[in-house]
Parts: C-alpha cells; structure tokens; sequence
C-alpha cells in the first residue's frame, strides 16, 4: 500500500503517453496534458509532480496491468534511471502501490522537461492492456 | 447531443477509480489553455464532449456525467471512440484514422502549432 517506503532504483516507472514535453519557439515546454496533471497533483498534495505507476515488476509490461491511466501507450524508464537526472519517485500519498508521483522541481526549466522527455523516451513504450482488449491504436 | 464547439485537453493519467476524468473550461483547444471561457452552450450531464490528449496523440469522445462547478465537470471517455491524431511538424495539420462515431475515413485536424492548435476542426476529405 502506498506510504513512505523509498521506491527501489530498480523499479519500473511508466507514464502514460508519447510525450511529456515538445519544442515550442525553439525551448522545451511541458504539453497542456501534462500541465494538467501537474496543477491537479499540486491542488491534491501540495507538491509538484505528475502521476505514474511504479514499482518492481518482471517486465514493464508486467506493472502495466496496474497502470490507472487510458493512455494507449505506456512511456518506460526506471527510478534509478530518473534519480540519475536528479528527479524522485515517491509513493502517491493514500493510493495503493503501484500508485507514484514524480516529483518536479517548483521551478522546472525548458532543460528539465527537455532532459525527462528524453529519459522517457529511452526505452520502447509498452501498450496499456486496459485500452490494447478494446483497441488497436494507430501509430 | 454532442458539443461540437469545445474540445477538451485532458490527461489520461488523471482518470479517477470511477473511470471519469475532469474536464475544465480553461483548458480547451479552440480558446487555449489557462483562460477561462463561458461558451453560450455548456455542456449539460449526458452531452458528448470531445476530448484530446497531446501526450498521446489521441483524441475520442467522452459523456458528461455531473457538474462539479462552474466551470468542470466529470466525464466518462467512450474507449470505443478512441482515434488516433498522428502529427506532422512539416504540415500543417494532422492526419487522423477515425473509428467507431467518427469513423469517416480519413479525416484531416487542422491546427496552427504543436501543443495548441488554434482550431480542432473535422473535415471531410
């Protein structure tokens, strides 16, 4: 269950998406989806981040089966991998595990969003089992 | 009845253990996102809305299911309605495979910029 147990560098972390951020006017800015997210995370628990699914799994496709989102497409990476670029993940307070929050910085800049849509996008995205049973997404 | 007017950004991360998501009148692809508007038609429980997602290039249909104040509301996404929006940076405009209540294949978004399309407009093509 969700707590303040510290989430292993080994787990998997998936976001639901293609992106987190584009290039608008020459710097990287987080898309509205994402904007969203981190105004509703911030109204919820006073801090700034974005939901994901985290935990250890087998396979990224093994967490997937946990992940509350609609997103067709599961974007992929570990907590290790976004604590090396100096971004945690913590368990999404009162929400059963796999249920976790990327924390962001306050103030993040256009190398931030640039730097973790980056990191994101390392690794295959996986397909979200909820929407792959009703729909074959299109790429 | 569908309002053919707003199209609505959502996050598909943000779907609640109820399978709704929020939806909010400052955060609509034809005014643009932090501005808040009062269209002459707002949507009323049981309208379909169009909804979009620019993380994941997708856009379908939801039905809304409550007001929760002036400006939100809760909405149910129809995962049968789910079309995918591929984007071309080159063009302007998206190409769009279409299925289930908007299967009129293929159909062409038009839009202005990457994250913010001016205009989210169906045409026939």
């Amino acid at each position: 269950m969700g707590g303040t147990a510290v989430i292993p560098d080994e787990a998997w972390v998936l976001r639901g998406g293609k992106r987190v951020a584009a290039i608008v006017d020459g710097a990287a800015q987080p898309v509205w989806s994402v904007v969203r997210n981190l105004i509703a995370v911030e109204g919820e628990y006073r801090q700034s981040g974005l939901c994901v699914t985290a935990g250890i799994a087998d396979s990224p496709e093994a967490l997937a089966i946990h992940a509350a989102t609609l997103s067709p497409e599961l974007m992929v990476t570990t907590v290790g991998e976004l604590r090396a670029i100096h971004l945690d993940v913590v368990p999404e307070p009162g929400k059963p595990s796999p249920a976790a929050l990327l924390l962001i910085p306050d103030e993040p800049t256009a190398d931030t969003w640039s730097t973790l849509d980056s990191v994101l996008g390392l690794r295959p995205r996986v397909k979200n089992p909820k929407i792959a049973d009703t729909k074959q997404v299109e790429k | 009845m569908k309002s053919d007017q707003l199209t609505f950004i959502v996050d598909l991360n943000d779907v609640r253990d109820d399978g709704c998501l929020v939806i909010a009148m400052d955060f609509t692809q034809t005014y643009g996102p932090c501005r808040t508007i009062i269209p002459s038609n707002p949507p009323q429980p049981g309208d379909r809305v169009d909804l979009y997602s620019d993380a994941d290039d997708v856009a379908l249909v939801g039905t809304v299911q409550a007001q929760l104040s002036a400006l939100e509301y809760t909405v149910r996404p129809d995962l049968d309605t789910y079309y995918c929006v591929s984007l071309s940076v080159t063009t302007p405009g998206w190409r769009a495979t279409t299925w289930g209540s908007h299967s009129q294949l293929p159909a062409l978004f038009t839009t202005d910029r990457f994250t913010l399309p001016s205009k989210f407009e169906l045409l026939n093509v």
